[in-house]
């Protein structure tokens, strides 16, 4: 299930916060080998100060953290605007209140693997599902996100094909691509028949707090 | 009443006509006229807005516009609510919108403050939308109807993205109405072309042969362009448009 985190939470959930933060070293620095900032065997940018809303996918039995997502509105500093504006043509901005951007995608090595008879993992799935739907209770149309290749079969094998907006561009080793992501009950919808996934993947606790900040 | 809504085509046209008004707002009094004119057309209770982190304006406390009783606002300035108000805690927190139903009313402070809230007509629901600008700058954007809760439920489902759009709109119009940034003009790619032969002395019938459209597309360019640019006449339209970068001075 999905866990959501404010960023502005980082102290009272510092475990959860924290086993993302090493996954995401894990999955960035060591193994896709990206230019980010490993301190203390943690993986954090600029943006996780800007509070953000986290997804962790948190296993139901245990309460272990196997991966997160991070969103943030576009109307602010977002990853696209600030980190990879050559993306997009000239002047071209994605600046919306219906658009967020997700960034961060990630898990731990391992839970990408698919369960058996299906395209993708649960974690995957999770995550995309609860993208979906936490876009839905924002009243989002969708969300952008910069990411390699090897995502965007990830994404379409979701059911959740990625609208490739922008030119793709390599960046250190690998393509990188800037693509939005619908938000709607289909798309939800198309997700879950793909995925298997039945009703919804947030933690309804989670949500109570988060929509009550 | 909101559910009879859901078929009529109202929708669409109460936003775009929303969004217009909004975004030619220039002086701060018509952010409560325009946050009145979307109560009435949204049918909502209340609509209020609260500017951060927007320099001198906002040192001393945030920049509101409100369409509460003269009595609630007083009510709110004396009891320093400012302080208790769990919705402008959430600024800060969280990207989502906030139901007002889910504040924990536990504890006391909050919940006679919600009391108070509604015995002075402020709404019988409500959600906030916080909103992030471009350099730090914040606000919260807040509606309240008297829907009853089956019709919220689907009210929210319904609406929740116009609110959104609306925010971030009355968020730019206190921005440009307090001179805080340059408002944003944007032309599309023929609108530029159009304009750029004009400043170059061209003629409506040169510009059309240059760009092989006819006489009446290229007037009917120059009509959108005063439009967008709130302009009176071609040459305060090309002004304007080099001023702001959006042609190229003419060779």
């Amino acid at each position: 299930m999905i866990f959501l985190v404010n960023g502005a939470e980082r102290d009272q959930y510092s475990y959860h916060i924290n086993t993302m933060h090493k996954i995401r070293a894990a999955v960035f620095y060591d193994r896709l080998q990206w230019e980010v900032k490993v301190e203390n065997g943690l993986e954090k940018d600029k943006f996780d100060d800007l509070n953000p809303l986290y997804l962790l996918s948190m296993d139901e039995i245990t309460g272990r953290i196997r991966g997160s997502a991070r969103l943030l509105p576009t109307t602010g500093p977002n990853m696209l605007r600030d980190v990879f504006p050559s993306l997009l043509p000239n002047d071209e901005i994605v600046e919306s209140a219906v658009i967020w951007e997700s960034s961060r995608f990630s898990m731990e090595p391992g839970a990408e693997t698919p369960s058996p008879g299906q395209l993708v993992s649960q974690v995957t799935a999770e995550l995309i599902a609860g993208i979906c739907e936490v876009g839905l209770i924002a009243g989002l149309t969708d969300v952008v996100s910069v990411f390699d290749a090897r995502m965007v079969r990830i994404m379409r094998a979701s059911g959740s094909p990625a609208t490739i907006i922008g030119k793709p561009q390599r960046i250190g080793a690998f393509m990188t691509y800037a693509g939005l992501f619908e938000v709607s009950e289909a798309a939800l919808e198309n997700i879950r028949k793909a995925t298997g996934l039945e009703g919804s993947v947030l933690e309804p606790q989670s949500v109570t707090r988060c929509l009550a900040a | 009443m909101y559910i009879k809504r859901l078929n009529t085509n109202l929708e669409e046209d109460a936003l775009l006509t929303m969004i217009d008004r909004v975004d030619t707002i220039k002086k701060n009094k018509e952010i409560n006229t325009a946050l009145h004119e979307m109560i009435d057309r949204y049918s909502l209770k209340n609509a209020a807005y609260m500017g951060y982190n927007m320099g001198t304006l906002t040192q001393a406390e945030p920049y509101a516009s409100v369409t509460y009783s003269d009595d609630w606002v007083k009510q709110y300035r004396e009891k320093s609510y400012l302080d208790v108000d769990p919705v402008l805690q959430a600024v800060n927190k969280s990207i989502l919108p906030i139901d007002w139903q889910s504040f924990d009313i536990s504890n006391q402070k909050v919940r006679r403050f919600f009391n108070e809230a509604k015995d002075a007509g402020v709404g019988r629901n409500g959600i906030s939308i916080p909103v992030r600008g471009r350099n730090g700058d914040a606000a919260i954007f807040s509606i309240t109807t008297n829907a009853k809760e089956n019709d919220w439920v689907q009210f929210k489902r319904q609406f929740m993205r116009d609110f959104q759009v609306l925010a971030v709109h009355f968020h730019q119009s206190v921005l440009v109405a307090n001179d805080i940034i340059q408002p944003k003009y944007k032309l599309s790619q023929r609108e530029v072309e159009v304009l750029y032969w004009t400043a170059c002395g061209k003629t409506g019938e040169e510009a059309a042969l240059i760009l092989g459209i006819s006489k009446r597309g290229v007037r009917f360019h120059i009509y959108n362009i005063m439009h967008k640019l709130n302009c009176t006449n071609v040459t305060h339209a090309v002004a304007k448009a080099m001023y702001f970068n959006l042609i190229k001075p003419p060779k």
